[in-house]
């Protein structure tokens, strides 16, 4: 079903709650990944999936087709991951001091030892990956993310983030450099 | 310089002999080929060709698709999936300068999942926000309720206006009180209403296994058609036929006279 015919169903009215089930089902996961690669445990993605279907279902009546039904709900999903992330950082002091802004580069020491790759496991380059895209700062582990996995073109990024498809290309090339150094240290 | 002149320029420096000559052309076609040799194209191609030697089998089957139809969707969401597949090549190209070394790491998940948490995430939130909707309308009349005591507080308190508003709010609940008391159904019509709605199994079962000394009244009533259950129900009547018998005897007589 196409995103229109969902929202046609939706403003028919007497089938709201039906259409918003098949909006549900037809983009929860693409938006439950984008959330849980932000959050990271799936308690606190579950949460934030709440908050941001509710958001949607209360915005979703007003909602016009001046975007795309998907990016407008991607923009829903990671405000509400900034926000939470931003509340756990108030709470928590002891993970986050502070440091956690575009110029942090807590993955580049500048004395890595180059690794192998080639003879690395697997399992253990993804662990490496999880880390490092994890230790990312907020905003480009939100580029990465919607660049890397979810492959959107810049431009949509650029929609959903309110941010110029420049900073966005830099700030995606300064994340892949930090990992690859990350995934090439011997750590 | 038009590329004409170029090229016969060109010829003038390699050739100049040859540049002097006339581009006669060597071959002739017969008259009006050109002007009727499309029309014999078309013609050739709407005329049935050796229809004679199809044997009639193939002709039978001749227009039946060849091949199973696409998905309903495969045209609509053509674009939509060719664009992803450039962007996704898009996105490779551009990891095997940025990141070489995920190059060809597949792209994995990297977090677990509870096995049924996608089949029943819709149903959950759709349920949620129900709820929250339902929470929200009661809390706006909540509200609007507590808005408008507000103002009568303020109003009241006011000397100029105290008796207008009291005046008012007594009315408003002199009318309350009034609807809230009465009701749409009388006492044995709410009875009859919810006595129709049991079942009739559910009836002669209780029936069954409730047989009292009432419901015997009741049935024996009703089989000889002879309402004498006042006899029973009315012991102002009954008492005094007992008196004259009891009369002058005492308790103890009396209870000898029951055991004979």
């Amino acid at each position: 079903m196409t995103d229109r015919e969902i929202l046609d169903l939706f403003h028919n009215g007497s089938s709201r709650e039906n259409a918003f089930k098949l909006l549900v089902e037809k983009y929860q996961q693409k938006i439950y990944w984008h959330i849980r690669r932000m959050v990271v445990e799936h308690e606190n993605a579950n949460d934030v999936m709440q908050n941001t279907f509710i958001k949607i279902w209360k915005g979703l009546e007003n909602f016009r087709s001046d975007s795309q039904l998907f990016t407008w709900m991607y923009r829903i999903a990671t405000n509400e991951c900034l926000n939470y992330l931003s509340q756990q950082k108030k709470h928590d002091t002891i993970s986050f001091d502070g440091t956690d802004n575009e110029d942090d580069d807590s993955l580049s020491p500048s004395n890595y030892v180059r690794a192998d790759t080639d003879n690395i496991d697997p399992d253990l380059l993804l662990e490496k990956l999880r880390k490092a895209i994890e230790s990312l700062p907020e905003k480009q582990k939100l580029v990465f993310n919607m660049r890397y996995y979810d492959e959107l073109p810049y431009e949509q990024i650029s929609e959903i983030l309110s941010t110029s498809v420049g900073a966005l290309k830099a700030s995606y090339f300064h994340a892949a450099k930090k990992i690859e150094k990350f995934l090439l240290s011997t750590d | 310089m038009k590329p004409g002149k170029n090229i016969t320029k060109e010829l003038q420096d390699i050739a100049p002999t040859l540049a002097k000559l006339d581009k006669t052309n060597f071959y002739q076609v017969e008259e009006g080929y050109f002007g009727g040799a499309s029309l014999k194209i078309i013609e050739l191609i709407e005329k049935p060709v050796h229809t004679e030697i199809v044997p009639p089998v193939l002709c039978a089957v001749r227009d039946l698709p060849l091949y199973a139809a696409p998905a309903p969707d495969y045209f609509e969401s053509f674009a939509d999936r060719m664009m992803k597949m450039a962007h996704a090549e898009e996105v490779a190209e551009e990891l095997s300068y940025a990141l070489p070394i995920l190059e060809h790491v597949e792209k994995k998940s990297l977090y677990a999942v509870p096995a049924t948490y996608f089949a029943s995430f819709p149903k959950a939130i759709v349920k949620l926000v129900s709820k929250e909707e339902t929470e929200s309308s009661v809390s706006h009349w909540a509200h609007v309720w507590e808005a408008l005591t507000e103002a009568a507080l303020s109003l009241i308190s006011r000397p100029r206006y105290a008796f207008v508003m009291a005046s008012v709010m007594s009315v408003i609940v002199c009318v309350g009180l009034v609807v809230n008391t009465q009701s749409s159904l009388s006492g044995d019509d709410k009875i009859f209403a919810q006595m129709q709605q049991i079942p009739d199994a559910e009836l002669h079962h209780y029936i069954s296994k409730h047989r009292d000394e009432f419901d015997e009244r009741t049935i024996l009533t009703n089989i000889n058609n002879v309402d004498f259950t006042h006899y029973f129900d009315r012991p102002d009547q009954v008492t005094p036929h007992i008196e004259s018998h009891s009369q002058g005897q005492t308790e103890e007589e009396i209870n000898e006279n029951i055991l004979d």
